[in-house]
């Protein structure tokens, strides 16, 4: 299966945050599988990610695996500081860590906000102005995962929509002011795609189950659709898809009303 | 008291603004402490870079009291 796959990266150095598990965690693979060395990121769950780290290795590829809080600056910069050194440049940053205070918006204290917003949103800001720096001067690609409450309203989804909302900004912005570096900055938003951070949402079960009653196409987004997508985005063939969020939903958000 | 405990107890002080004496083995982080669940993330972090070891969320879950974090570092130190 593996041997099947295009090298598209081949020669590149790529960095998805939060990538122990969930979409990350199968981003870095797919990356790996077609020729990336890797940077393999956690915040939480070593063991986790010690195993992702072995299985990028189990593909003949090099993993640097770096813990780091990000949304503290100092962590942050610290991460690509190790990039840095480790390998002396990165080809294509996944901005995927994402963490939240699942609250209504009457009840988001100012706490749970701020490390929503630092995590989600801030920490691709102060990660791309360091990626940038070691990307090569022909270029590069960044890709921030999004999400469907950046535009619609989720139960207990208020910042991590907000924060969202504020990402898919930032991947405009970043599009334009670094398209003369031959970086392209663009989003995913993939809607319900069925991982553990689900479990973190309170009556997400009803919300899937509507999800699920009302989409147009017989199944729900899988992480290696996601890792399809993205792979594309990332690539040279996307070279003039800039600064967009692309969905991949399943046409859900078609008929969702 | 054990030398881990006081360290986690200053962490604990520090980190949740709670009063020194409230701090005890059997204190239970969510109700005796008033901590939520973003309070107990940044605690493990710190607790983390305190004592340099890694704790991992599924035995972060299993912690409960104040009891609990201090047998968990001698335990893994």
């Amino acid at each position: 299966m593996v041997l099947d796959r295009p090298q598209r990266y081949a020669g590149k150095v790529v960095l998805v945050t939060g990538s122990s598990r969930g979409i990350g965690r199968e981003l870095v693979l797919r990356f790996a599988a077609e020729g990336a060395d890797v940077v393999v990121h956690y915040f939480r769950n070593g063991d986790a990610a010690r195993e992702v780290a072995a299985q990028v290795e189990s593909l003949g590829r090099r993993a640097l695996l770096v813990k780091a809080n990000v949304a503290d600056e100092e962590k942050l910069n610290r991460l690509f500081d190790t990039i840095a050194q480790e390998y002396g440049r990165l080809d294509v940053y996944v901005h995927n860590a994402a963490s939240g205070r699942n609250r209504r918006a009457l009840e988001v204290d100012a706490k749970g906000w701020d490390w929503t917003v630092n995590v989600n949103a801030r920490a691709f800001l102060l990660g791309a102005q360091r990626a940038e720096r070691i990307m090569p001067a022909d270029g590069g690609a960044m890709l921030a995962l999004s999400s469907f409450g950046s535009e619609r309203v989720f139960p207990y989804y208020t910042s991590v929509g907000a924060s969202k909302a504020a990402l898919e900004a930032l991947v405009r912005y970043l599009a334009v002011e670094l398209a003369p570096r031959r970086i392209n900055v663009n989003g995913l938003s993939a809607g319900a795609v069925l991982t553990k951070a689900l479990e973190h949402f309170p009556d997400m079960d009803r919300t899937l189950a509507e999800l699920q009653a009302k989409q147009p196409y017989h199944r729900m987004v899988t992480p290696e659709d996601v890792a399809n997508a993205a792979l594309f985005l990332c690539s040279p063939e996307a070279e003039m898809i800039r600064g967009q969020v692309i969905k991949v939903d399943g046409g859900v958000s078609l008929v969702i009303p | 008291m054990s030398d881990t405990f006081e360290r986690v107890k200053n962490i604990i002080v520090d980190r949740l603004d709670v009063d020194e004496s409230k701090v005890t083995l059997d204190s239970t982080f969510k109700d005796d402490l008033g901590a939520d669940s973003l309070d107990v993330v940044e605690l493990i972090m710190e607790l983390e870079d305190e004592f340099d070891l890694e704790i991992s969320d599924e035995d972060a879950e299993k912690i409960r009291t104040v009891g609990d974090v201090v047998t968990y570092i001698e335990q893994h130190q």
